[in-house]
């Protein structure tokens, strides 16, 4: 079944990363947390928001409930959920060679430029090259 | 220290109980506007107004306490700590020593939370509007079986008094609730922008 592409929040895509193994709510915290270095502290309000949400969705569920200390509630990603993090890591992926692309053609279209004013003995060469980009892109 | 405030606004409510926390009072206890509070370190609490529940998501109050728990011992993990509780609303609290205290560290989830927020105090609005029917009934009821406004007795002057005076409470009340919803409505778009 298609799963309807709309870009993730940070947050789902970090607890989806986290749920590859079964984890609890404070684990994909911290994990969250490593994988960043440090960048992403999900507030507990956030996080628990997002958890139902996915549960909503199907696309992760429960795993594991330790009935005396009701905190530890173990949450794992589904197959739906594994499907939709595929399609969002494509998107991604889509997203970053785009921009690299880009990017770059804009760095060698400014050298060109930067040729061209020299040659032509202009004085604002920077100017130059701002106005090409423009034009190319 | 025991303080009466009507608080309407959370974010308000939320930086208060952080100023007194600095003037070294900590909130502990908190029920229908009365708020209680023991001396502390000044500065020593940060302090977070929070709903996490959808008051119409979960209709079971078991479930919606049970919902609850597990929340509170989410934010507990991350060093924080339970105040107390009220209605929908809890009051956590985090050691400023231990690092900053947020609970709600994405856009999303703050346009959900005022959302929610929003969808209570409509509520709660509709329902205050219902009772201010039932009352301005009432009291056009009493002006109009009264004949001669002059000669009133004393326990019907008491009577009238209160029935106005109720009156501007209630409008008062519904008020503040839909005025509430306005300016969430304004967070949520400046948050959206």
């Amino acid at each position: 079944m298609p799963v309807k592409q709309i870009a993730m929040t940070e947050a789902v895509y970090y607890i989806l990363l986290s749920l590859q193994a079964p984890n609890h709510g404070y684990g994909i915290i911290q994990n969250t947390m490593e994988l960043t270095g440090g960048r992403l502290e999900m507030g507990a309000g956030t996080l628990y928001g997002a958890i139902n949400t996915l549960l909503d969705k199907g696309w992760i569920c429960l795993y594991s409930e330790d009935k005396q200390s009701r905190k530890k509630k173990q949450y794992i990603i589904t197959e739906e959920g594994s499907l939709a993090l595929q399609q969002e890591i494509e998107r991604l992926e889509e997203l970053l060679e785009n921009g690299k692309r880009m990017m770059q053609q804009r760095n060698v279209n400014a050298g060109e430029m930067t040729d061209q004013g020299k040659e032509l003995g202009m004085n604002g060469k920077k100017g130059a090259a701002d106005e090409k980009i423009q034009v190319t892109l | 220290m025991k303080k009466f405030r009507l608080h309407f606004d959370k974010d308000k409510e939320e930086r208060w109980l952080n100023e007194m926390s600095q003037k070294g009072w900590a909130m502990v206890e908190y029920f229908a506007g009365l708020y209680v509070f023991v001396p502390c370190k000044p500065g020593e609490y940060t302090y977070r107004v929070d709903m996490p529940e959808d008051f119409r998501s979960r209709p079971s109050w078991k479930k919606n306490r049970e919902n609850n728990r597990e929340y509170i011992s989410l934010v507990e993990e991350t060093g924080a700590e339970y105040v107390c509780g009220w209605g929908w609303w809890i009051f956590f609290r985090k050691e400023t020593a231990k690092g900053g205290f947020e609970l709600y560290t994405d856009i999303e989830s703050q346009v959900a939370l005022y959302q929610r927020i929003r969808r209570l105090f409509l509520m709660l609005g509709v329902i205050e509007c219902c009772i201010a029917f039932q009352h301005i009934a009432n009291t056009i009821l009493f002006f109009a079986t009264r004949d001669d406004l002059n000669s009133l007795s004393g326990a019907d002057m008491f009577l009238m008094v209160c029935l106005v005076s109720v009156c501007f409470l209630v409008a008062g009340v519904i008020g503040a609730f839909f005025m509430m919803c306005w300016k969430l409505t304004r967070k949520i778009r400046d948050l959206q922008k």
